[in-house]
């Protein structure tokens, strides 16, 4: 999407930003690499690489082919590939992926299923529809409980 | 055959001498065509609806991107090449992403009639070839009719076909492509208004800003929204934006800013 004046190279498609300045609300949907360091409520597709800041807070299911997370997710996660855990990461949701890779110091809560394919859906459910089919785990609102983990995780 | 719009202010004194070496170099290259002049009681939908009923091929905008904004918005209805040869004071930034940056040079690149077939954007009812800009403003920003982006302090929002974008750490500038079939759409949290916050601030390097490739934007607002399109102003409550992938055919240089 964008061309870099120095290296400009055919087909190169430039990574969506969400800033700190921004909300986004909806069904994000994108084809090319996607960097989050703001607020995310809904549901993120992409067919490309995600990469989640620390800042960044999100309350959506994800869909990726491979993902770095550093931030806050409450959500369920499909990474076709690589998932990165990094040490700030906080997941409140399940986790689907091919090869995951946890930071000493990350945090998880939620049903994990690795090493298998992992099968793309046609359309990511927004975090509230999921947790009304899955209520035992993911895509949860922050309960006191959770809260509660962490800080004793913390610690 | 070849129509050439020349801008109000191209025929001042001042210009006098490049628009003649512009006149000759284009007797040279066998490309001189029929002129016309803006003026202030000209509509410029009849000059265009006029040439393209004369069987013009190639209309060319002589002037800077204000001359560009307001031809294309009346080329974008007809099937014809569309060129520009800078001349006067600028901008001339819609000329220098196509590679054309020099008004002596512009003929020579028209004679080689190198066409690219680019997107064009339309906001409500008007077409804009480069970019459209929303001074700073909070309202809620509805894309693809799918998600919505809203901005938690006041943004500066530029959405971008054919325009330069922002500068990375290295230094070097980032432009968004015409032939992607997407609007990058650029949300920068504004600066701050007092003088001292912006004298202090200058060192600083700017907040991140937001980029969202999309292909159709929607802003609803209580109060109307006064944007510029191609350095044209436009007012409206509702600001309807989408692309339309491949309607246009440019003339361009070898320099041009897009694969």
């Amino acid at each position: 999407m964008f061309k870099n004046e120095k290296e400009m190279t055919l087909g190169q498609e430039t990574e969506t930003v969400i800033a700190p300045s921004v909300r986004v609300e909806g069904d994000f949907v994108s084809e090319g690499n996607v960097r989050i360091e703001g607020h995310v409520t809904g549901s993120i597709s992409t067919g490309s690489d995600l990469s989640v800041g620390q800042a960044a807070v999100i309350n959506a299911n994800v869909q990726a082919r491979n993902a770095v997370l550093a931030g806050e997710l409450h959500g369920n996660v499909r990474v076709f590939d690589r998932l990165e855990l990094s040490a700030t990461a906080r997941i409140y949701g399940d986790i689907q992926a091919k090869v995951l890779s946890v930071a000493p110091g990350a945090m998880m809560r939620g049903q994990l299923v690795i090493g298998l394919e992992v099968p793309p859906v046609e359309k990511v459910e927004a975090a509230g529809h999921a947790s009304e089919e899955r209520p035992s785990s993911g895509l949860r609102a922050r309960s006191l409980r959770e809260k509660k983990i962490e800080e004793i995780l913390q610690q | 055959m070849y129509t050439y719009v020349y801008d109000t202010f191209v025929t001042d004194k001042k210009h006098e001498r490049a628009l003649s070496r512009v006149e000759t170099r284009l007797t040279d290259l066998g490309i001189s065509g029929r002129i016309e002049r803006l003026t202030m009681f000209k509509n410029v939908r009849e000059i265009v609806a006029d040439a393209a009923g004369q069987g013009c091929e190639t209309i060319v905008a002589v002037g800077n991107d204000e001359t560009v904004g307001r031809l294309i918005d009346a080329v974008g209805e007809f099937d014809m090449a569309f060129g520009i040869v800078p001349v006067g004071e600028g901008p001339h930034g819609i000329a220098s992403m196509l590679g054309i940056d020099e008004c002596a040079e512009a003929c020579n690149i028209l004679s080689r009639r190198v066409l690219q077939t680019i997107d064009l954007g339309r906001i409500n009812d008007h077409y804009f070839l480069s970019s459209v800009l929303i001074p700073r403003t909070r309202a809620a920003i509805s894309c693809n009719g799918q998600y919505s982006v809203i901005p938690t302090e006041d943004n500066e929002i530029q959405v971008c076909n054919l325009a330069p974008m922002a500068v990375d750490a290295a230094g070097a500038t980032t432009f968004s492509s015409p032939r992607d079939g997407f609007l990058e759409t650029v949300f920068q949290p504004s600066s701050p208004r007092g003088i001292f916050s912006r004298l202090f601030r200058s060192a600083e390097p700017p907040p991140p800003a937001t980029i969202v490739p999309v292909r159709t934007l929607r802003l609803k607002h209580h109060q109307p929204v006064t944007v510029i399109r191609d350095g044209q102003r436009l007012s409206s409550t509702t600001l309807d934006i989408e692309i339309l992938p491949k309607k246009l055919r440019v003339i361009t240089g070898k320099d041009r800013k897009f694969e």
